[in-house]
């Protein structure tokens, strides 16, 4: 470096003799760089105030249009059907009428689905089916993804897994195999969530739902899920698990604590039913809700023209046509089914029972299930409700399906 | 414009902060400083300055992802880095400015102070790559090789 004797000693980083040209060249491009970010205009975040003038403010001020707080009515809609009043309890009153009630979900009788599915559908996750309670396509299903886990370990270590159950399917009135589903869930890692609306209250010595009925522990299963609108009698529902899981929900599920929160009269009301279902008088309803359960599917069995789906201990029980019943009266496609159930229970109706056709949206169902006819048993139920409810279902079953 | 100020994830919002660079060159100067009270040439040093100042920015700019607290968009902000947070508007802030800028301005005084040596050259032109590479507007979101992509 011989030029840079005659330069100040603090200049002498910049000079630029003996230098190669791709430094320079490079250098070149970077201050270039420079330049055009430098040359580009700067934008502000923070510009809050706009100032607008008074001709500016008086033109938005005339734009502006309220909009209606009610949508006008066009039409009348015709008000056909049966119209439920006052209270659901065991009896229900409607159009003016005492009638039996077998369609609401009011298993202790403390009352004066789809759900677990759309909830899958919002969580945005891959979604994959087993067939229904079918534990060794659920396996199958496991051990096709921890092939799939094994080639990509990164992915795997990112990915969180859930099997979703429900204690007792809405559906089908079955039970899941929560023993076997424990099993599987420690063999595969993956996380176990058990919707157990239909089944707390119902199922177990003390009604503690589906954990309680297969003697597994609560801390091996990781969330349940419990509506209070069934059992308990109010509205609303609960998650819960181990003291993490609580945790993470606080912290993840803030938005819904705060902005749909129950209101403390539904709490109070879900919390003195579940005040019942622990003392002698729960003890009591438990009691006489499996003898009415077991009365309602023994009496069932019997109706020749239909099929049921139901498992022992469970309230909720659904009554198909059976196969040969519909082969005789040329019962064949969805529609005509529905149609044909709606028919029976609009005459079961008249003669003072109220029965629930299974409703489902057809077009929303992954898999649409049959039509049916669904007895939701209650303990309030007394033996001469049963006996006259499925005698008119017998009775009826009889005529629509005479031939 | 007042809509424009984005508050869903604070993350874009705090180094747009007049602090930001205050603190930044306060802390690019004191590493300085640290490099040079050690006993090593002043070509090291600026060498050093620069990787351990690459280092540090690509660790805490494109290689960290999400935010250390929680953002209002439902975790979309989750699989990025700050820069691809920061970056995701194409206005030019300050900030932004500055965070090409300075890198580029470390790496021409480094290259003067090592007068121009060629090893001194493409060490401070790598590690330069580095973090001026995820800054381009066409690697957003983008994860060579599957790296860091979990």
């Amino acid at each position: 470096m011989s030029s840079t004797e005659r330069l100040h000693p603090l200049l002498e980083v910049f000079t630029v003799w003996d230098v190669p040209t791709f430094h320079l060249v490079i250098e070149g491009v970077l201050i270039a760089l420079l330049v055009y970010v430098f040359s580009l205009k700067r934008y502000r975040p923070k510009q809050r105030n706009v100032k607008l003038t008074k001709q500016e403010e008086e033109e938005l001020l005339r734009e502006w249009k309220p909009e209606p707080l009610v949508e006008p009515v066009k039409e009348h809609l015709p008000d056909e059907g049966p119209v439920v009043e006052g209270v659901a309890g065991v009896t229900l009153t409607i159009g003016g009428e005492e009638k039996i009630n077998m369609g609401t979900y009011n298993f202790l009788g403390l009352v004066g689905d789809k759900r677990a599915e759309k909830g899958l559908e919002a969580s945005r996750s891959k979604v994959v089916f087993f067939k229904h309670n079918d534990m060794k396509d659920l396996k199958a299903k496991l051990e096709e993804q921890a092939v799939i886990d094994r080639k990509d370990r990164n992915k795997a270590m990112a990915t969180r897994r859930f099997i979703v159950v429900e204690g007792i399917y809405a559906n089908t009135g079955q039970i899941c195999p929560l023993d076997e589903l424990v099993k599987l869930k420690y063999q595969y890692k993956v996380r176990l969530v058990v919707e157990e609306s239909m089944s707390f209250g119902v199922l177990g010595a003390s009604g503690k739902g589906v954990t309680e009925h297969f003697n597994v522990k609560m801390e091996d299963v990781d969330m349940v899920c419990v509506s209070l609108g069934m059992s308990l009698g109010s509205i609303g529902g609960f998650c819960c698990g181990r003291s993490f899981v609580v945790d993470h929900q606080r912290l993840s599920g803030q938005g819904y604590c705060f902005s749909a929160s129950l209101p403390p009269l539904l709490a109070n009301a879900a919390i003195s039913n579940l005040n019942v279902l622990d003392s002698g008088e729960g003890k009591d309803l438990l009691r006489s809700l499996r003898a009415n359960i077991a009365h309602v599917q023994k009496r069932v069995q019997q109706i020749e023209e239909f099929e049921w789906s139901g498992a022992p201990g469970s309230a909720v029980v659904h009554v198909h046509i059976s196969p040969a019943a519909a082969k005789r009266n040329s019962i064949s496609t969805h529609n005509q089914e529905d149609h044909v159930l709606e028919d029976m229970c609009n005459k079961a109706l008249a003669e003072g029972v109220a029965f629930v056709r299974a409703n489902y949206i057809v077009t929303e169902e992954k898999f649409p299930r049959r039509p049916s006819i669904r007895l939701a048993v209650s303990a309030k139920h007394t033996q001469e409700h049963l006996d006259q409810a499925l005698d008119v279902l017998a009775r009826i079953a009889k005529t629509t399906l005479s031939n | 414009m007042a809509l424009k100020y984005n508050a869903m994830n604070p993350n874009e919002t705090w180094v747009n902060h007049p602090g930001f660079i205050a603190m930044y060159l306060v802390l690019f100067t004191a590493c300085h400083l640290v490099l040079l009270s050690l006993p090593i040439t002043t070509e090291l040093v600026w060498t050093l300055t620069n990787v351990c100042h690459s280092l540090i920015t690509f660790v805490s700019f494109h290689w960290l992802k999400g935010a250390p607290f929680e953002t209002m968009d439902e975790g979309e902000s989750l699989s990025l880095t700050q820069w691809e947070q920061i970056g995701s508007s194409p206005d030019m802030t300050q900030t932004k400015r500055f965070l090409i800028g300075f890198p580029v301005l470390v790496f021409l005084l480094a290259t003067a102070y090592t007068h121009h040596d060629n090893l001194h050259f493409f060490v401070n032109l790598s590690f330069l790559a580095l973090i001026m590479i995820p800054k381009l507007p066409e690697m957003h979101g983008v994860r060579l090789f599957n790296i860091n992509k979990y």
